[in-house]
């Protein structure tokens, strides 16, 4: 054991994983403007009390500069009025959003002590109660309860409650069969420990965004029962009553519905902007997206590269003569991380060249740049990248591109769409760009199955994916490449899903693609016993770097120099008695 | 293997004479209706104490369901288990069991910790299932960390901030400090690189002989079967197809499909993909 040098657990990409701690653009401000309603919230009933409720003879006068928005048919000043209002509409949004979130959150985390059946029971009914309008329902509690602000707040609150009981019991529902989960319950933790202790934080982000986005809702809600009578009563007033008290006037002195709408709209706006920002900072996606990073391209290196470049391709000779020619490739994150570090390789047509490395090597990311696909948030660069004579850093047109390369992914399931048949996603290139009719498209793939011995190969097309093993999509991927007579098929991984009975059944077909049709192949894999069988010639990858070349027979026999490649090696020999035994 | 059961022999050693587990013509129907599929039929081994057995099986052998029923998760139609000398069928209620009975090692070394739990807090739930409190059994952990290889600092570190072989250590020690006698490991390489199954198996190995402990081993990967297992059962569709000592069925393979599965593992000698 002591002949296998330990291999460092490849480092986490903590920065570019983990979200920032610094809120976005979007947050900060929706943080601000509820920070200032707060403090209007808090300061406002108590500095201008006396101009909002004190009776005068300045009645309904306009906009001055003592009366900002001028004053009621009482002579109250609106603007210290609408300030005022919004301590009382604050707490009672709060109050009504908080029924709502733990009251609905408290039941659909229960439900899952229930048995199923109980369960799926509880969640119809709840799911009645989504249906039925909430506004509706808040005003048949209101007027049971009789009008005022508590009233309206326990109806708006109630109101709200289904909604969080079915986002909640569905959110839980694939953190319950979480191994984490089924651990737990094996470990004798109670139901409710579970509940709280592992589903409830994995719940927490999502709920606080739509906690925000609850509390806009219910905003108006309540506002919109105060303006109808139903909810704020007088002497007390809250958005929707000052809003309700300058209807009648909206003609003669329209000034009157300013404040209190103005103020629910800062009030929403800023409760919407808190959610979204929210949802932004949770799904590093949407953020990078928020931020608008120009990513996911293919670049030509800098002039100094280029040189270098230049004195490659004296040193390799014609471009032509190679399937795939990659000079210089450089992959980088956003962030500067660089990923794959100056790779250069060529494949002939029909050879199969192996891209072996583990995890974080960057192999995939070598060959994913080699089809022109960089995913989103990295950048890469090179000096060339020549696939099937188009070159990839200049303008190509994607059907040449299409019809020239395949790709085979390593999950045939999520390669498919499971809404078509086969038939239509295979021919796709063939009918698209090469303008075959759909007949004829359809007899060619059957002709392709034929030649790979895939059974039925007549109804196989007319067949939807799930219908289909992995092993025969991947296969079936494999004709879909001979179908357009693809001169490079660039394979992540095909078989690493797979059985091992099946396994060996796709990578004949791949010797077979590559021999008969002189199609190249770029097979990336994990596995050195796979590409020992495979490949002609093998690149390891380390690190973003290419650290070893060596032919089939150097790797059968073990002639390898690179230390890392050694350390592979004796790791695949300690799994693999036999392979020794074979070699005797 | 001793098939004898010495109900209340005297033994000073108090080792019992039954196997730890056994496995009993185990019938599993999983679904109803249309989607009713029988995952397990007739499946009877057993695994004697301290001893190691592979499970093999491709992809819808019921290899998972197995190790789920031997967990408690899955319930059994037909046919009965032992673990222990505590018997479980079909009638059996579903009672809580005694975590020191069995354990499960999860496959997936991210769906297995949860994101939002510390690593000494992951530990601290096998000890104390109801407080979970990582300060009070801080030593504890600690020494389990030393033994799965992992600094002690690891324990207030969550599951993001470590790679997945050092995951799969800390699930192996937490299933391990509830004190088993009977580990079920279910494909707990399968996501690993090679290099790190290597370091992974080696640490499973020595823990074991370590702690004396009895393990059934599922993986669909022959070379990691063959490299743990004292026996091993190959598994497909639900049948239980070869049983025996590893070197017989890796060199004397008795079943067709064993011969074929041994052939389909490249660099093997029957292995051919050109013609």
């Amino acid at each position: 054991m002591s002949a296998i040098p330990p291999i460092q657990p490849e480092e986490v990409p903590a920065a570019a994983a983990r979200r920032s701690r610094r809120p976005g653009p979007m947050l900060a401000i929706g943080l601000a403007l509820m920070g200032s309603l707060v403090l209007v919230a808090v300061l406002a009933p108590v500095l201008l009390d006396a101009d909002a409720v004190g009776l005068t003879d300045d009645r309904r006068q306009g906009a001055s500069g003592e009366h900002l928005l001028g004053t009621d048919e009482f002579g109250r000043d609106l603007f210290a009025r609408a300030l005022v209002a919004t301590r009382l509409t604050l707490v009672l949004t709060v109050s009504a959003t908080a029924i709502s979130v733990v009251l609905g959150v408290a039941v659909g985390l229960l439900v899952w002590m229930l048995s199923p059946r109980v369960r799926n029971l509880v969640l119809t009914a709840n799911a009645v109660a989504v249906a039925f309008p909430a506004l509706v329902m808040a005003l048949v509690i209101a007027a049971i309860l009789g009008p005022g602000a508590m009233s309206a707040t326990l109806a708006v609150g109630i109101a709200g409650i289904p909604a969080f009981v079915r986002l909640s019991a569905t959110m839980a529902a694939p953190i319950m069969v979480r191994d984490y989960v089924s651990t737990a319950k094996l470990l004798n933790v109670p139901r409710p420990v579970i509940l709280v202790r592992h589903v409830l934080p994995n719940l927490g982000e999502a709920l606080l965004v739509l906690s925000a986005n609850s509390f806009a809702v219910t905003l108006t809600e309540l506002s919109g029962l105060s303006f109808i009578g139903l909810g704020v009563q007088n002497p007390d007033y809250d958005f929707g009553r000052l809003l309700a008290d300058g209807l009648p006037n909206t003609y003669t002195q329209p000034i009157q519905i300013v404040g209190p709408s103005v103020m629910l709209v800062l009030t929403g706006v800023a409760a919407m902007f808190i959610g979204d920002g929210l949802a932004a900072r949770s799904n590093p996606r949407l953020r990078r997206l928020v931020r608008g990073r120009r990513s996911g391209m293919l670049h030509r290196a800098d002039e100094l590269s280029q040189e270098m470049a230049a004195a490659h391709r004296e040193q390799g000779g014609a471009a032509g003569a190679a399937a795939l020619r990659v000079r210089g490739l450089k992959v980088a994150t956003a962030q500067g991380r660089e990923l794959v570090r100056g790779v250069s390789f060529d494949v002939a047509p029909g050879e199969i060249l192996g891209l072996v490395g583990e995890s974080g090597s960057g192999k995939s990311l070598t060959a994913m740049s080699a089809a022109g696909l960089v995913p989103d948030g990295v950048d890469a660069t090179a000096a060339e990248v020549t696939t099937v004579g188009h070159d990839l850093l200049g303008p190509v047109r994607s059907g040449d591109l299409a019809r020239d390369v395949a790709l085979i992914y390593q999950d045939p399931v999520s390669t498919f769409n499971p809404a078509l048949r086969l038939e239509n996603q295979l021919t796709e290139v063939a009918r698209v760009h090469q303008g075959m009719n759909r007949r004829a498209a359809r007899r060619a793939l059957a002709a392709e199955f034929r030649r790979l011995h895939i059974s039925e190969p007549d109804s196989r097309g007319r067949q939807h994916p799930h219908e289909l093993s992995g092993g025969m999509l991947q296969r079936a991927m494999i004709a879909s490449a001979l179908l357009t007579d693809a001169k490079l098929i660039i394979a992540d991984e095909p078989t690493t899903a797979l059985d091992v009975t099946v396994q060996a059944e796709v990578l004949r077909q791949f010797v077979a693609a590559s021999g008969s049709l002189g199609a190249a192949v770029l097979f990336i894999s994990h596995d050195l016993g796979v590409v020992e069988a495979l490949c002609d010639r093998v690149l390891v990858m380390k690190e973003g770097e290419v650290v070893e070349e060596l032919t089939r027979e150097q790797l059968a026999r073990g002639e390898v120099k690179h230390p890392y490649t050694r350390s592979l090696l004796a790791a695949a020999q300690y799994m693999e008695p036999s392979a020794e035994e074979a070699n005797e | 293997m001793s098939r004898e059961t010495a109900d209340g022999a005297a033994s000073e050693q108090a080792v019992p004479e039954r196997p730890a587990v056994e496995v009993d013509g185990l019938g599993v129907v999983l679904g109803s209706g249309t989607a009713r599929t029988e995952a397990l039929r007739g499946v009877s081994f057993t695994i004697p104490y301290s001893r190691s057995v592979g499970l093999v099986g491709e992809s819808g052998s019921g290899k998972s369901t197995l190790a789920k029923v031997l967990a408690g998760l899955v319930p059994i139609d037909t046919g009965r288990v032992v673990i222990g000398g505590e018997r479980f069928s079909a009638g059996t209620s579903r009672r809580r069991r005694d975590p020191g009975l069995l354990q499960l090692i999860p496959q997936d070394p991210f769906s297995s910790l949860s994101p939002r739990r510390t690593a000494g807090q992951a530990l601290a739930e096998a000890m104390d299932p109801l407080r979970a409190d990582a300060r009070r059994h801080r030593s504890a952990i600690e020494e389990w960390f030393e033994r799965v290889e992992l600094p002690a600092s690891a324990a207030a570190k969550y599951p993001h901030e470590f790679s997945g072989g050092q995951r799969q250590r800390i699930a192996i020690a937490r299933a391990l400090c509830t004190r088993p006698r009977i580990v079920v490991a279910d494909e707990i390489t399968s996501a690993l690189d090679l290099s790190v199954q290597v370091e992974v198996l080696e640490l499973l190995a020595q823990l074991r002989a370590e702690l004396g402990l009895t393990m059934l081993f599922i993986s669909h990967d022959l070379a990691v079967v063959r490299h743990v297992s004292d026996e091993v059962a190959v598994l497909r569709s639900g049948e239980l197809r070869e049983f025996g000592a590893v070197e017989q069925i890796f060199t004397a393979p008795r079943d067709e499909y064993t011969s074929r599965l041994l052939d389909s593992v490249p660099g093997a000698p029957g292995f051919r993909i050109r013609d």
